[in-house]
């Protein structure tokens, strides 16, 4: 079975650490539910040489960060990934971002190297702060990967909790802000692909 | 009918509280707190300070001894926020005090009404009526509505957009100075309704 990168801004002092945090602690969860095998990098070595250093070894790269169309950034807003690094660390390997607007510009340079899966999205992630609905939302592709359904059943998945969960909440903000998020999610690779496929 | 700030910015003024005018409106409107200031810049200042509220600004169009008039200082005020309601007053006939420009440049502006000063006090209750009534029917009034009314602390960070975290009186004040956050939250709130309908739902 495939490992799995988790890349983590832990950063307490960021006004998005807790779900940062609480989809971190979730990913790394469903890992040990599903037996898979992962390794983290966190805030200290949030790195390009890292993170690029550490993809050969792993098929799946989820990203749990900061990032703008470009890429994706540490708290020091140093890109590690993004459209000018070195990428090609992630030919035939999947990454899922739960990250700003990366399913932009950063996005298609992936794609052109070789990527084979991508789930992110395309504009600046919103959400409540300390709601788990907003945790549960943006890692139900992870769940849906695990399981081994493929990349447009992921998709479907995550856009069914994402109506499922805007219907039954009554806070008329938490509603637009999942809506925001649905409308951004962004996902591309072949329909038919899952993580066992991932090189 | 909550309260909301009534801001008189006129250098005649000078018995404050106890102005005619501003008695008369403070009487036939319960719901407005009068707030009144002599010197343009400190209620430009007060008003900047104050975007979290709902306000009605009355604003005199010429300031003695001052450089600045009326009109500068909406079109000041409309730099920062382009959601507030302005009542521009003058004694003098529109015609008298300003040219055709300034004219067009009034009209070009959202959300604001000329009243004759020469006219009875009382005459200002319909424009405050009206501005009143378009703040239970515009979008944007709705919103702030809603938000004003929320019973979280309104200063406690509540939610994050990218990298940074606003409260509900942040986000109010982003929407009102018309901010690219203000902005976007509205676009935001346009594109929920629409994907509603399309979706079938409205509930």
């Amino acid at each position: 079975m495939a490992d799995i990168l988790i890349a983590h801004n832990s950063n307490p002092y960021d006004p998005a650490h807790t779900f940062f945090d609480a989809c971190y602690c979730r990913v790394r969860q469903l890992c040990v539910d599903y037996g898979l095998h992962y390794k983290s990098v966190t805030t200290e070595k949030l790195t390009e040489k890292e993170v690029m250093g550490a993809m050969p070894e792993n098929h799946l790269c989820i990203v749990i960060s900061h990032g703008d169309s470009y890429g994706i950034m540490n708290e020091e807003d140093e890109y590690y990934i993004s459209t000018t690094t070195a990428n090609y660390a992630f030919a035939n390997k999947g990454l899922y971002a739960i990250a700003c607007s990366c399913g932009q510009n950063m996005k298609e340079e992936l794609m052109r190297i070789g990527l084979s899966l991508f789930i992110g999205y395309k504009d600046e992630l919103r959400f409540l702060i300390d709601d788990q609905d907003f945790v549960d939302c943006a890692i139900e592709g992870v769940v849906a990967l695990f399981r081994g359904k493929t990349l447009q059943e992921a998709s479907e998945m995550m856009t069914h909790k994402y109506i499922d969960t805007i219907g039954k909440t009554d806070n008329f903000i938490k509603r637009i802000l999942l809506e925001h998020n649905l409308n951004n999610l962004v996902t591309e690779g072949k329909p038919t692909i899952t993580f066992c496929d991932l090189q | 009918m909550e309260k909301y700030n009534l801001i008189f910015i006129d250098d005649s003024m000078t018995d404050g509280y106890m102005d005619a005018f501003v008695k008369t409106l403070a009487k036939e409107d319960p719901c407005a707190e009068p707030h009144i200031f002599i010197n343009p810049e400190e209620g430009f200042d007060f008003i900047m300070a104050n975007l979290n509220k709902r306000m009605i600004v009355m604003l005199d169009y010429r300031f003695e001894g001052n450089k600045i008039n009326g009109l500068d200082i909406l079109l000041k005020i409309r730099e920062k926020t382009s959601l507030l309601y302005i009542i521009l007053m003058s004694v003098n006939n529109i015609l008298d005090i300003m040219t055709p420009n300034n004219i067009v440049e009034l009209m070009n502006q959202d959300y604001v009404y000329f009243f004759n000063r020469n006219r009875d006090a009382l005459d200002v209750i319909p424009l405050l009526t009206a501005i009143k009534k378009q703040w239970n029917s515009r979008f944007d009034c709705l919103l702030e509505n809603w938000i004003v009314n929320q019973p979280e602390d309104k200063t406690k960070k509540i939610l994050v957009f990218g990298k940074n975290a606003y409260s509900w009186e942040e986000l109010l004040t982003e929407l009102r100075l018309q901010s690219e956050v203000g902005k976007s939250f509205e676009k935001m709130i346009n594109q929920f309704y629409i994907s509603e309908l399309n979706r079938g739902n409205n509930g």
